[in-house]
């Protein structure tokens, strides 16, 4: 019931947050300037001022922001086609790829769901088990290395570990390829492919594992980092003293005493993760080529491609509260004090 | 002579450059309880941690020897250690809810035990676990078992701290302060469970405490341990009969005794020092009204046997004679007018499931010059009081009189400077009432800057002095940052801090129950100087009905937000008082190893979120059957007035509360 209540009212949140945000990207898609350059985008680059003003007119780009608005959203009638609109499902057109937005999100955020998944498979089990290593007993040589490790990759921003990682394994005349090219390891010119544009047909380890690492890198740093923290203080718990003193076992006290404990800041934070990969996945898909989201994102910002991009922002807030309301669920279950109330 | 349980010579136990015990050997013999008594930092807790073979990183045993049933566990291997825990030797410590694992069940943390030392199944395990929750009469053993530890309440956690500790059946229980988290009633239901259990399986224990009064109860002998080593040891009665080192007679003197004249403790000057800079020679020379220059500052100091089975670490104890001076009695106090009203005060909180009523109703005067005692168990409502008082929380119902002005609808930083000035308080404690990042003296001009606003830098200077002057602090410590001073100095930096405005009413919400008992006494002591010189009202809240019955002129019983009694000090605990007072009384302490066991009061705390109807006591009242039916039940007592000024919330009339 009381969980009930919490959805709820984090529904509403995310509902008028998300209509919020969409209003402003819509003012700010609509202000004059972006307008001008949709009208010469769309019809020529050498329109007259004139020209660009019946164009807009044309296009009903003249009438005020709200009712442009109102018709996006589907609350307003909207000429040709009575109302339809985002609440009826109808995203508009996008220019760039002269296809429903719809389509194009589909298919980009199923695209990016697999690099996500992946991701996730990666970083989760990594992060937690690293973080448990180093936490289990803090100060230890384990730790240290861990901690540096982890560290490094937690400071390291996706555009940098990506363009290493491509020089390292995936460049045919630098890293590591050549040489294995010449010993004759390898068939191809490189070991792993610099563009994960393939993955769009199939997914392979050789197109995939580099994006997949470099979106993974970062987090499975800070998770990591989290996890240990976390670790080291359930630790050092009396109900940690308790259980030694009981005679348990290191492995059962780690792993039956700690970790539940432990656990309950790093999956919240695994959760918050998620929107936080989004950002990533911005980088790492433009910069491999991949055809998912943040590519389309790229793609709809360059373009002005108004539609697209108020899909893809809706989609993004959507994303982020969800994920929101998920890890304070979670948050819950892993702690009965919590759950008591 | 039989093979004792355990015997440590000489055992010397190093954290990094420091020596945190040192030398120390002591026997506990079969089914015998062994006190070791110590302030903090004495290295009391660090000798049981060594014996469990659990110092923690940094930690060793430097020399000396440990011996379990005739084996030396100096160097036993990791899996060995685990064998004996648990199963040998066993720990309760102090908090109870940080002692259990906080998401899993207690029934699964219980069962825990026999599975790790026994080899049982599953289903043994779990039958065991009740077995050991009914063994120490704990009500609805299988609700318990389900319950995760945050759903029960702190005497019901340590009663389960300890069925999981004696489900092996250890030969040795080391018992680490297993009460000072708990209410004074509570606190004696356990020690009756502990005596119990030595009575019936003859487990000998190692009881760690810093409360000698309690230790006096249980143990058969006491070992006193003062800066890592000990200062002397021998049978209990003997101790208490004739202490023959200056710190345990000290101690002894400091001891608040609940049915003695009224006078404030015996206070002991200064404090322990820590590790890194005992002196040579004695420790606690400096001190010692005793210490000879010359003599006490040199080492070695080596431990005698002054008596069979009595041993000391003083090289003048021949020449020491008895007790030290006992503190004077007080003066009678030189009570003024009303000063502080309180009328229908009541304070409720919403919560979930219902509403908490933390106080209600409490009406009451404070007079000038005079010491009031707010006396109760935890949740009664005597810190919302206080806080109400203080206009940190904002009354429901009810007048707030300072001085004649109403205040109660005016919060602490709305009320004119005049009247805040005029009611301070002195808060539990002081390590978490000042600010770290600001040296001591700094916070205490803040103070009088903000009370007596617009004086010249050089009078803030000088009114800085007199204050470090009245709480008796060197000067030279205003410099240090809050964590470089000790307990003590720091709880007199806050008592500086709340004199800065000259007040008339002082709010000490247990102002010395975060100390050590050598320095309690003398923080104490300045309270009640100040108090006398200043005549100013002193709203002392404590849980210490010992302390209360030596310093307080009226005292204040609360009982689940209610007022239950309310009268002059030496008529409550001399001539007739409500059954929960006497409850109470009868379940303090008494600092005599000869005296009967304090007696527990039976029955649970009722929730403050289902208050019983009629009198908040009468599910656990034991006069409950001497009044007719359902009255108890039905009708809330008035507080009636049974002598001048002596005001009792029961329905038994009055010459049948006599003592």
């Amino acid at each position: 019931m009381r969980v009930a209540a919490i959805l709820l009212r984090r529904l509403g949140a995310l509902l008028a947050t998300a209509l919020c945000l969409s209003l402003l990207v819509f003012w700010l898609t609509h202000l004059p300037p972006n307008l001008e350059k949709l009208a010469k985008s769309q019809g020529s680059a050498r329109m007259s001022d004139a020209e660009v003003a019946s164009w807009l007119e044309r296009s009903g780009f003249d009438r005020p922001v709200p009712v442009l608005y109102g018709e996006w959203l589907g609350l307003l009638p909207k000429a040709g086609c009575g109302r339809c609109g985002v609440v009826q499902g109808d995203w508009g057109q996008s220019t760039v790829f002269r296809q429903p937005v719809a389509e194009v999100l589909g298919r980009s955020l199923a695209a990016t769901g697999w690099l996500m998944l992946w991701v996730m498979v990666v970083m989760v089990p990594t992060a937690l088990a690293l973080g448990v290593l180093a936490g289990m007993r803090e100060g230890s040589r384990t730790d240290r290395a861990i901690s540096v490790a982890t560290i490094l990759t937690a400071a390291t921003p996706e555009y940098v570990s990506g363009v290493v990682l491509v020089a390292l394994f995936a460049s045919a005349t630098a890293g590591l390829s050549p040489l294995l090219h010449e010993t004759g390891w390898i068939e191809g010119r490189t070991l792993f492919q610099g563009t994960a544009s393939g993955a769009m047909n199939g997914i392979t380890f050789w197109n995939f594992a580099l994006p997949v690492v470099t979106v993974a890198l970062y987090g499975t740093g800070y998770v990591a980092r989290i996890t240990r923290a976390a670790m080291a203080d359930a630790m050092t718990q009396p109900y940690v003293r308790t259980a030694r003193l009981k005679g348990a076992s290191q492995s059962r006290i780690v792993l039956v005493h700690a970790l539940r404990n432990a656990l309950v800041a790093p999956v919240t934070v695994i959760l918050l993760q998620l929107p936080w990969l989004l950002n990533g996945v911005v980088i790492v898909e433009t910069l491999f080529a991949y055809k998912g989201f943040g590519w389309t994102l790229v793609q709809a910002a360059g373009n002005n491609d108004i539609e697209l991009l108020l899909g893809c922002a809706t989609v993004a807030v959507t994303l982020v509260l969800a994920t929101q309301g998920l890890s304070d669920l979670a948050y819950r279950a892993l702690n009965p004090r919590l759950r008591a109330r | 002579m039989t093979e004792p349980v355990l015997a440590l010579e000489g055992l010397t136990v190093r954290f990094g450059s420091r020596r945190v015990v040192e030398d120390l050997t002591l026997r506990i013999g079969p089914g015998e309880v062994l006190g070791l008594a110590g302030e903090s930092g004495s290295g009391k807790s660090t000798a049981a941690l060594a014996i469990l073979g659990d110092l923690g990183p940094g930690g060793r045993i430097e020399a000396g020897s440990l011996r379990f049933e005739g084996r030396e566990l100096r160097g036993l291997a990791e899996r060995e250690w685990r064998a004996l825990r648990g199963a040998g030797i066993a720990l309760v410590g102090q908090e109870p809810m940080a002692a259990l694992n906080p998401s899993m069940r207690v029934g699964a943390q219980l069962a825990e035990v026999p599975r790790l030392h026994g080899r049982a199944s599953r289903a043994e395990a779990r039958a065991a676990a009740r077995r050991a929750l009914e063994e120490l009469r704990l009500p609805d053993p299988d609700r318990m078992l389900a319950a995760y530890p945050h759903q029960l309440s702190g005497g019901q956690l340590q009663r389960i701290v300890l069925a999981m500790a004696l489900m092996a059946e250890p030969r040795l229980l080391i018992l680490d302060e297993p009460t000072t988290a708990l209410d004074v009633t509570v606190e004696a239901e356990i020690m009756a469970l502990l005596r119990g259990i030595r009575r019936t399986r003859g487990t000998a224990m190692l009881f760690i405490g810093h409360d000698l009064a309690l230790m006096a109860g249980i143990c058969d002998r006491l070992a006193v341990l003062y800066a890592g080593r000990l200062a002397e040891a021998g049978p209990v009665a003997q101790i208490f009969e004739r202490a023959r080192h200056p710190y345990t007679q000290a101690l002894l003197a400091a001891l608040p005794r609940i049915y003695a004249a009224r006078r404030p403790p015996a206070p002991l000057p200064g404090s322990q020092p820590l590790p890194q800079d005992r002196p040579p020679g004695c420790a606690f020379a400096p001190r010692c009204t005793h210490a000879r220059r010359g003599l006490c500052d040199r080492d070695p100091v080596p431990l005698e046997t002054v008596a069979l089975d009595a041993v000391v670490r003083c090289l003048r104890w021949r020449e020491i004679d008895g007790a030290p001076e006992a503190a004077p009695a007080l003066p009678g106090p030189d009570i003024g007018g009303p000063i502080l009203e309180v009328e229908g005060l009541t304070r409720r909180f919403g919560s979930g499931r219902g509403t908490v009523h933390a106080l209600q109703e409490a009406s009451f005067t404070a007079f000038e010059g005079e010491t009031l005692a707010i006396v109760g168990e935890s949740g009664c409502g005597k810190s919302t009081l206080a806080r109400l008082l203080m206009g940190l929380e904002r009354a429901d119902a009810g007048t707030i009189r300072l001085r004649g002005v109403e205040v109660q609808d005016r919060l602490a930083g709305r009320r004119p400077r005049d009247l805040t000035a005029a009611m301070q308080m002195v808060f539990q404690n002081p390590s978490d009432t000042l600010n770290p990042a600001i040296p001591a003296g700094r916070q205490v001009m803040r103070a009088l800057e903000l009370f007596q606003g617009g004086l010249p830098a050089r009078t803030l200077r000088e009114g800085l002095a007199d204050l470090l002057g009245l709480v008796r602090l060197s000067p030279a410590l205003a410099q240090r940052m809050p964590r470089a001073l000790s307990g003590g100095q720091r709880q007199r930096v806050g008592i500086a801090r709340a004199l800065a405005g000259d007040p008339a009413v002082l709010v000490a919400d247990e102002p010395v129950s975060a100390l050590d008992a050598s320095v309690q006494a003398a923080v104490i002591g300045t309270l009640l100087e100040l108090q006398r010189t200043r005549r100013a009202t002193l709203l002392f809240i404590s849980h210490d009905l010992a302390l209360v019955r030596q310093i307080a002129d009226r005292v204040m019983v609360l009982y689940l937000g209610r007022i239950m009694e309310i009268g002059p000090a030496h008529r409550i605990f001399g001539a007739l008082c409500h059954p929960y007072t006497r409850a109470l009384l009868d379940a303090a302490p008494r600092p005599d190893p000869g005296a009967p066991p304090p007696s527990p009061l039976s029955g649970e705390r009722p929730s403050a979120l289902t208050p019983p109807s009629g009198c908040p006591f009468h599910g656990r009242c034991p006069r409950r059957a001497e009044l007719p039916e359902t009255l108890c039940e039905d009708r809330l007592p008035p507080l009636a007035e049974v002598a001048p000024g002596h005001r009792i919330r029961c329905h038994l009339p009055p010459e049948r509360l006599r003592f």
